[in-house]
């Protein structure tokens, strides 16, 4: 009777051990995250945010909490779409965008699931009118780029780089025509919709200065091209961040500050909190110096003295 | 008679070395001046003083320019400087703990012989008050000034700001003036601070500037760069350069010099313009001879 009681009481036992066991595994499941990531493209700035945003989260305990699907498609709207539609098929909980590219599709895709974009000019100004979407945008100061670059070289045309298919790109083109007006410096147009057409026009166009703005289009094949403008000794401008080599000078937003504002709404969705899109006015401006030398530019002293960092 | 000729020897000596019979043109003045517009500008801005100088009185003039606007008290003793165009918190941190004593003051075209400090921001930030300051850069100056950094201590202590480190998610400081606006135009600050003679001739190079910058508080009147000169030298020379700058308006090359400097003419300067700065470091709590003045 007594052995027949201890067998009863031993089962009982390792039955609580293994729902106990099965109830942890089980909770732990539901706790984590899918969250899907689009880049619009493998441009610099986006990776060197991420891969911050992911330090930010691990350093507050949410990196097991959480699994990354990431998708890299071309810089196209219909790559952009495609890699949205598989996050869905995935059950991705929260689609994190680099670029106004593929934010743009992720919103046309999905009005269900949160959407947070990263690296997104004057986002106020696109429009977005969805309630699940937020995420972290910046403002550049167009008359700044104008203002140094005046200081630099007698500018009687600027080229113009931009996306048509990047909403954001668009709104820095139409920018930086005011602050050309503004600074009465004349300018042309050069958009592209593709990556392959960023030579073409490079080549088609006449200018004495290049500015091209922060587009995944743009940023895939410039570096290839980055030679056609220099043999025109014509000294390149950008808002684009992480291309410092070909770059006289760039004003960027700071990654790091969007990555922390990114991690922060990332952690307020994941604990059911509401959050609003941030704005990151905390720029860097890095000056070439020895571009600017070989190009023999002027050198303005407020770009030396006042530059996050000089290359020298 | 061999008695008398060591007497005449000696008081050949001593007269020789004496303040009072110093020959302007045996001697060389180091004339130091502080960064408060990146250091090649304001280099170029006292040249054409210093060649004025020379040549009305004979006086060799050599300029020696500070990285940062804490040194020219540190180090005027050290570079053994006989005087310099200090600014209001160097002046009064320099007659308290230097012995120099002031000379003269310019006087701007507008008539005016002081300046005031501004707290800027962009325009298009939304930042309108102290409040919405909060978690945003700032980028102060110098921790020698007070257009540069007392004031706006000053002021937001009034706006009941006490600790800034927690307040600001940044701040810094840019080590000049310009540096300060310039970073606010860029969006690299949030909040800046500039005294408004650099930032006139800032907005007269670039009138855009106006367009983009909101000032939001100005503090009170405060000295301008004022010439101050070791309480030593010799009496002779301290009255030399005295008549020599507070005459130059009225001769052509002089009011050429001043014209390029962005001043109408120099006046006398004294121990009591710096009162103000004495009560700006009174009503911030500090102490001028225990005030932490250097900039890491």
């Amino acid at each position: 009777m007594s052995i027949r009681a201890n067998s009863t009481g031993v089962i009982l036992y390792l039955i609580g051990i293994i729902t106990a066991v099965l109830l942890f595994f089980s909770s732990s499941h539901a706790q984590m995250r899918i969250i899907g990531v689009v880049f619009s493209e493998n441009v610099p700035a986006y990776s060197r945010i991420n891969s911050r945003f992911k330090d930010i989260l691990k350093e507050k305990g949410y990196s097991k909490r959480v699994r990354f699907i990431e998708q890299h498609p071309n810089p196209d709207p219909l790559a952009w779409s495609n890699a949205i539609r598989k996050l869905i098929v995935y059950d991705a909980e929260m689609i994190i965008v680099y670029g106004s590219g593929a934010l743009e599709q992720a919103i046309f895709e999905t009005d269900s699931i949160p959407i947070v974009f990263v690296n997104v000019y004057s986002p106020d100004r696109l429009k977005i009118n969805k309630r699940n979407v937020t995420g972290v945008g910046y403002k550049i100061p167009m008359t700044s780029l104008i203002r140094y670059l005046k200081e630099m070289k007698e500018t009687k045309r600027l080229g113009i780089l931009f996306s048509e298919i990047e909403p954001d790109s668009v709104l820095q083109m139409e920018d930086i025509v005011k602050a050309c007006e503004k600074f009465s410096i004349g300018y042309v147009k050069m958009p592209v919709q593709k990556s392959g057409q960023v030579e073409e026009r490079l080549k088609l166009f006449m200018y004495d200065a290049l500015f091209f703005t922060n587009s995944a289009v743009i940023g895939k094949t410039y570096p290839e091209c980055s030679q056609i403008p220099r043999s025109l000794n014509a000294p390149i401008i950008s808002t684009m961040d992480g291309y410092d080599d070909s770059v006289v000078f760039s004003l960027s937003p700071d990654s790091d500050a969007q990555a922390k504002d990114l991690a922060d709404i990332v952690i307020s969705l994941i604990n059911g909190r509401k959050t609003n899109i941030k704005i990151v006015r905390n720029n860097r401006l890095i000056f070439n110096l020895r571009l600017a030398r070989e190009m023999q530019l002027q050198l303005p002293i407020e770009l030396i003295s006042g530059a996050d960092r000089v290359i020298r | 008679m061999r008695i008398m000729k060591v007497i005449l020897t000696l008081l050949i000596i001593v007269a020789i070395n004496s303040p009072v019979l110093v020959r302007p043109e045996e001697k060389e003045l180091l004339i130091g001046l502080i960064p408060e517009q990146n250091i090649f500008k304001q280099f170029e801005r006292y040249l054409p003083l210093a060649k004025y100088i020379e040549k009305r009185t004979g006086i060799k003039i050599r300029l020696t320019i500070l990285s940062r606007y804490g040194d020219i008290v540190d180090r005027f003793t050290q570079r053994r400087m006989d005087g310099a165009f200090f600014g209001d918190l160097t002046g009064a941190l320099a007659i308290r703990k230097l012995s120099v004593i002031p000379l003269v003051k310019p006087v701007r075209e507008d008539g005016s012989t002081s300046v005031h400090g501004y707290i800027i921001v962009r325009k298009d930030s939304g930042i309108r008050s102290v409040a919405d300051m909060k978690d945003k850069v700032m980028a102060f100056v110098d921790r020698a000034t007070v257009t540069g950094y007392l004031f706006p201590i000053v002021y937001l202590r009034e706006h009941g700001v006490r600790e800034i480190d927690s307040f600001f998610s940044e701040h810094y400081f840019s080590g000049s003036f310009d540096a300060s606006v310039y970073a606010v135009l860029d969006g690299r600050a949030d909040v800046g601070c500039v005294k408004d003679s650099i930032f006139r001739n800032l907005v007269k190079k670039d009138p855009s500037i106006k367009d983009e910058l909101e000032i939001i508080a100005v503090s009170p009147a405060m000295p301008e760069s004022t010439l101050c000169v070791k309480d030593d030298l010799p009496d002779n020379m301290k009255k030399m350069l005295r008549e020599v700058l507070l005459n130059m308006n009225r001769d052509a090359e002089g009011r050429k010099v001043l014209k390029q400097m962005g001043l109408k003419r120099f006046s006398e300067a004294r121990q009591e313009d710096y009162k103000p700065v004495f009560m700006m470091l009174q009503s911030a709590g500090y102490d001028i001879d225990t005030y932490h003045y250097r900039t890491e």
